[in-house]
């Protein structure tokens, strides 16, 4: 290959040499030292210090290559570090047994070539430094100076790095022995900050002094960010020196705000390279203690104004505010110094945004940076908050057009959630429904659902109707948002999140009667026109908020007077709610009418429970009387209608005959049987009789009015029984009968109607008929079980009625049905 | 009969305290120790004259202090001559020894040693026979007394090529002794091509009438990889580790040695600038390379 010559020539002049060869390179020098070092090492065994110092600046001279990349280089002069630490340390020995530091000190300066020559003379230095003959200061400052001999940017640097690592126990600091010889704390910064100094400038200058030869643009764009990159790892050694700073106990936070910080801030300012400055600054922000951030962070905020506008001011304001943020978990800051911190940091902020240097994502997450340092200083001061959202809406300027945008704004407002974790002190927040806004519907719809899953969580009650009033403005978005109707089963998203909001109703209550109306009022203008979708899921606890509004006026009744409010009106929005509701979702109105009706009968208002009944029953007539569900929705009917304990009679009658009429009309007769049955006892109602499974509603109240209708009564029984008897298939009929000599006996044990022992009787005759006129027929299912209901009967009535009127049950033909059926 | 190869004469330098100070040199590959005096010094010694037959007779025995220029196949320049007679005409012992001083030995010029020219100093035995003469010569090497120049100026020089590099060399003194550290800077005032390094050199040369030697005595590199404008780069050189002597100027109108320092700027493409500025170098003590032996006593 012809053209490997030339490169190989070439390679001195280009870092960019390939992997491989820079591999091969290394080896070579390491080799080279390797083998001075084994020289050095011996004449070191012999004592022979010129030699050792001949064959040192051997090694060091393996530095001087130009063709290893930072990393690289990096690598050989750590193999190095290690043979010149043996060297100093056996200088160090040779000095204490009679060699002259100071004589050693220039004789190393003899060396021709001048980076084994400078190496030497900080090595020597630090021998010097030990033996207290000379100020530190002033071997310091020499030395400083004497560096600068070496200008290529990665040498200089690397030299630098030895400097300060050979001085870095040296330092005098406030703990140190405090004397000519040993210096001053003062010493130490001046001589780090000016070390600082040049290794900055060398380090700056790797980004210009890049031999890019002829390479096509694209080469030069790799040349770049290969360079960027090592140059990045290099700053690692110019940061060295802050850091190194910082460990001095003497600078204290006054030397640091009045002698450092204004040296490091002028030179990070002055150079006004991007990677610089930012690199420099975040460095500068981790080395130092917070408390020292704090002192001055007036100054630091306004010297990023000062910045390359190519710098990336977030990533710094995000280090300095994440780590105060952490420091004042542990520290909180005096009060009357929080509102400064913030007010400082805010006006920072204001002004970078006004320049219009960042990205408007940038500034987005320095906000929320800004939150959580707002967080930190004090949870209490939503202002803080309110002011971050304000400056999130001004900015995004009434729209938001990116991801990133809108992804840090909900992160921001879901911390603020988090973070408070109250709804109440949440809907303070002005700016918080505006800002909400701007994000696209689904990010909406997530922080809606937070905030409904906070006061779930957390049980938050919301009394007053202002609060109610500004956290449906929060949450609006649930009520309104447009839905795709085909897709709505599959939506799980709106179902989860249409059954927190329902869940959420219930949170919204007072015990203060007025506040509680102006709560049920708002729920209905809320809710009341949200579409049927919505209202489908609304609607239970909506009127369940009113009913649970009648309950607690009922309570309170003895004060009724002072309500300004009755309960017809709010029965009549309950009521006007749900027949706007009966079109749509007539089963949800059915029910809830009889809920109504039920509550209004508690509330002792006779005339509304029994309208209530009467839509139930009207919107039964219309809807469900040809439905397959008709007999389990008449059953409610009458159920309800038990337990409405406080109708007076005349509605009661009107009722209970319709039911009896809709009973008649049921499509299977044996549902007529049954219903039918079931409402005769309307027509003797003694709250002895009232059916238990009703009872349970009704708590224990006793029916105030007793009703009585004997002709009715017989009428149902006996055209249940013709029901049961003639349209009914046997074995079915035979069950059916059964009921309805079951019910016919309570009847006749009250001994107040006409359900007598004949009646009883001629029905039991009549059951046995049927069951021998069905003889020939398979009989599966019942003899066993009507068998067992016969036993169950005899036994019920031997036992409970013993000794007591127990001559009446002798007359019973018990025996007769048994024996046909045994 | 009177034959003067057979004259042997041998010639020691005394010294009171017996304290001898010698000046190393090479010639010809040769180091011959010199016996070193300063001027001022009183040169006090001894010299064993042996001659073949115990009457030898002669005009006179002096003994004499030169001071010489010699260039190269040239007839050497006694710019200083002292003449101390020994022995008065008569006949000679077949050996006598005789003593002599000179006192107060006042010198103007340093010993040197150079490529073309030196400046020796030595005492040389004449013996007069009629028509012969027999020498005998023993160099020693002079030191002058001491003056350090009241005088004493920094050097700064702005030198550039146009629109490219424009530096300021500043050397904090021109005039040095022998042990000194020229001290100074390089200041970039404009830096536009990439400079791979500096190299300090010191250059020394001998100038007699028409010819110029030029030696370089060291390089010594300064400064590694390119500054920018307003970068400073030290400068210190120790002249002790040099083999230099003081500047002779015009000796006796007949030559000169001058040293300069030679700055000289290597740019990546391998370019060479090169700008020079004279040093004066003087000494301002004896030699540190010089042995310091008791010398046993031979008179006897």
């Amino acid at each position: 290959m012809s053209s490997k010559g030339s490169d190989l020539t070439k390679r001195k002049e280009s870092v960019l040499t390939p992997r491989i060869e820079q591999e091969t390179l290394l080896q070579e020098l390491k080799d080279k030292i390797q083998r001075s070092a084994f020289d050095m090492r011996k004449f070191l065994e012999d004592e022979q210090t010129i030699l050792v110092l001949i064959k040192t600046t051997e090694m060091i001279s393996e530095l001087r290559t130009s063709a290893l990349s930072p990393k690289n280089y990096f690598e050989l002069y750590s193999f190095l570090l290690n043979e010149l630490r043996n060297v100093e340390s056996y200088l160090d020995e040779q000095v204490k047994t009679g060699l002259s530091a100071q004589e050693l000190y220039k004789v190393v300066q003899f060396t021709g070539q001048v980076i084994p020559r400078l190496y030497l003379l900080i090595t020597a230095g630090s021998v010097l430094i030990n033996t207290e003959e000379v100020p530190i200061k002033d071997i310091l400052q020499d030395l400083n100076k004497m560096c600068r001999g070496i200008q290529h940017p990665t040498r200089g640097i690397f030299l630098r790095y030895y400097l300060t690592q050979m001085v870095k126990d040296k330092l005098p600091d406030i703990t140190t022995q405090n004397s000519e010889m040993h210096g001053t704390v003062e010493d130490s910064i001046n001589f780090i900050i000016s070390n600082f100094i040049e290794m900055n400038k060398l380090w700056i200058r790797m980004q210009h002094q890049t031999p890019f030869g002829n390479l096509s643009e694209i080469g030069k764009k790799y040349v770049h960010t290969m360079l960027g990159k090592e140059r990045t790892e290099l700053g690692m050694l110019v940061g060295t020196n802050l850091s190194r700073l910082a460990q001095l106990e003497g600078v204290t936070v006054e030397i640091y705000s009045q002698n450092v910080l204004p040296l490091i801030l002028h030179q990070i300012i002055d150079c006004n390279d991007k990677i610089a400055q930012e690199y420099l600054f975040v460095v500068m922000i981790q080395a130092f203690p917070d408390e020292f951030h704090l002192e001055t962070l007036e100054t630091l905020l306004k010297s990023l104004e000062e910045l390359n506008p190519n710098v990336d001011i977030k990533e710094i304001l995000q280090e300095l505010m994440q780590r105060l943020v952490i420091y004042f978990k542990t520290n909180r800051a005096a009060e009357n110094q929080e509102h400064k911190i913030f007010t400082t940091f805010s006006d920072s902020i204001s002004r970078i945004s006004q320049k219009k240097v960042l990205k408007q994502t940038d500034l987005l997450i320095i906000l929320r940076c800004l939150l959580q340092i707002g967080f930190s200083l004090n949870l209490n001061r939503i202002d803080y908050v309110d002011y971050v959202f304000q400056s999130a809406f001004r900015l995004l300027n009434n729209e938001i057009i990116k991801q990133d945008d809108s992804n840090v704004v909900t992160q921001m407002i879901q911390e603020v959630i988090q973070s408070y974790n109250n709804v109440i002190v949440l809907i303070e927040i002005e700016s918080f429904p505006h800002l909400t806004n701007l994000l696209p519907l689904a990010e909406q719809r997530k922080i809606a659902n937070n905030l409904i899953e906070n006061v779930l969580k957390s049980q938050t009650i919301i009394e007053e109707i202002e609060k109610l009033q500004r956290f449906f403005n929060l949450i609006q978005i649930l009520l309104n948002h447009p839905i795709n109707q085909n897709d709505l089963q599959f939506d799980s998203d709106f179902q989860k999140e249409q059954s927190a909001l329902c869940k959420v109703i219930h949170f919204f209550y007072s015990d203060d009667i007025e506040k509680y109306f102006l709560i049920f009022q708002l729920l209905i203008k809320e809710l009341n026109g949200t579409g049927k979708v919505r209202m489908k899921n609304y609607i239970f606890p909506l009127i369940f908020s009113g009913l649970k509004l009648a309950q607690k006026m009922r309570e309170n009744e003895r004060n009724k007077s002072e309500f300004s409010i009755s309960f017809n009106q709010l029965f009549d929005s309950i009521s006007t709610i749900l027949e706007n509701l009966i079109n749509f979702f007539p089963e949800v109105a059915f029910k809830l009418f009889l809920q109504t009706a039920q509550a209004a009968n508690k509330c002792r208002l006779e005339k509304v429970a029994y309208e209530m009944m009467l839509k139930a029953i009207t919107i039964y007539g219309d809807v469900f009387s040809l439905r397959e569900t008709q007999f389990k929705m008449l059953f409610s009917i009458i159920s309800t209608l038990f337990t409405l304990n406080y109708i007076g009679n005349e509605y009661f009658s009107f009722l209970a005959v319709q039911c009896a009429i809709h009973s008649k009309k049921l499509v299977q007769p044996i549902h007529q049987a049954k219903a039918i049955c079931c409402c005769s006892r309307f027509f003797y109602l003694q709250d002895s009789l009232i059916p238990t499974n009703s009872l349970e509603n009704s708590q224990n109240q006793k029916r105030s009015i007793q009703f009585h209708d004997d002709k009715k009564l017989v009428g149902c029984l006996s055209k249940a029984i013709r029901i049961a008897s003639s349209s009914i298939e046997f074995p079915v009929s035979l069950e059916s009968l059964f009921e309805i000599l079951d019910v016919c006996l309570i009847f006749f044990e009250t001994q107040k109607t006409n359900i007598n022992i004949e009646y009883i009787n001629t029905l039991i005759e009549l059951i046995i008929q049927v069951k021998e006129k069905n003889q020939s027929q398979p009989q599966v299912l019942f003899p066993q079980n009507s068998l067992v209901f016969i036993n169950q009967m005899i036994r019920k009535f031997i036992k409970k009625k013993k000794g007591e009127k127990k001559e009446i049950y002798l007359e019973i033909n018990f025996q007769k049905l048994k024996k046909t059926f045994n | 009969m009177f034959s003067t190869k057979k004259n042997k004469a041998q010639i020691e330098f005394t010294h009171p305290e017996d304290i001898w100070k010698e000046m190393p040199v090479e010639r010809n590959g040769i180091i011959h120790n010199l016996p070193l005096f300063q001027c001022g010094d009183t040169i006090t010694g001894i010299v064993r004259l042996s001659v073949p037959s115990t009457k030898t007779h002669h005009t006179g025995i002096y003994m004499m202090l030169i001071g010489s220029i010699e260039k190269n196949k040239k007839k050497p320049f006694f710019f200083m001559e002292l003449i101390q007679e020994l022995a008065p005409e008569g006949n000679l012992q077949e050996s006598q020894t005789f003593k002599f001083e000179f006192k107060n030995v006042q010198v103007k010029y340093e010993s040197y040693n150079g490529f073309q020219v030196r400046l020796r100093y030595f005492v040389r035995l004449k013996m007069t026979q009629g028509q012969t003469n027999y020498h005998k010569d023993s160099e020693f090497w002079m030191i002058p007394p001491f003056s350090p120049p009241t005088v004493d100026t920094s050097v700064i020089k702005e030198i550039g090529i146009q629109d490219m590099v424009h530096i300021q060399v500043e050397y904090l003194r021109s005039k040095f002794h022998l042990r000194d550290v020229v001290i100074g800077r390089i200041l970039f005032l404009l830096s536009r091509i990439k400079l791979e390094k500096i190299i300090l050199g010191v250059i020394k040369r001998e100038i007699s009438g028409k010819t110029i030697k030029s030696q370089k005595i060291e390089t010594f590199e300064i400064l590694d990889g390119s500054p920018d404008k307003g970068d400073s780069i030290p400068i210190r050189l120790f002249l002790e580790q040099f083999p230099l002597t003081p500047t002779f100027n015009k000796v006796q109108k007949k030559f000169s040695v001058r040293y300069f320092l030679n700055l000289l700027l290597i740019d990546e493409q391998g370019k060479r600038y090169v700008t020079e500025s004279e040093i004066f170098l003087y000494r301002n003590f004896t030699p540190k390379n010089v042995k310091i032996i008791r010398k046993v006593d031979q008179e006897k």
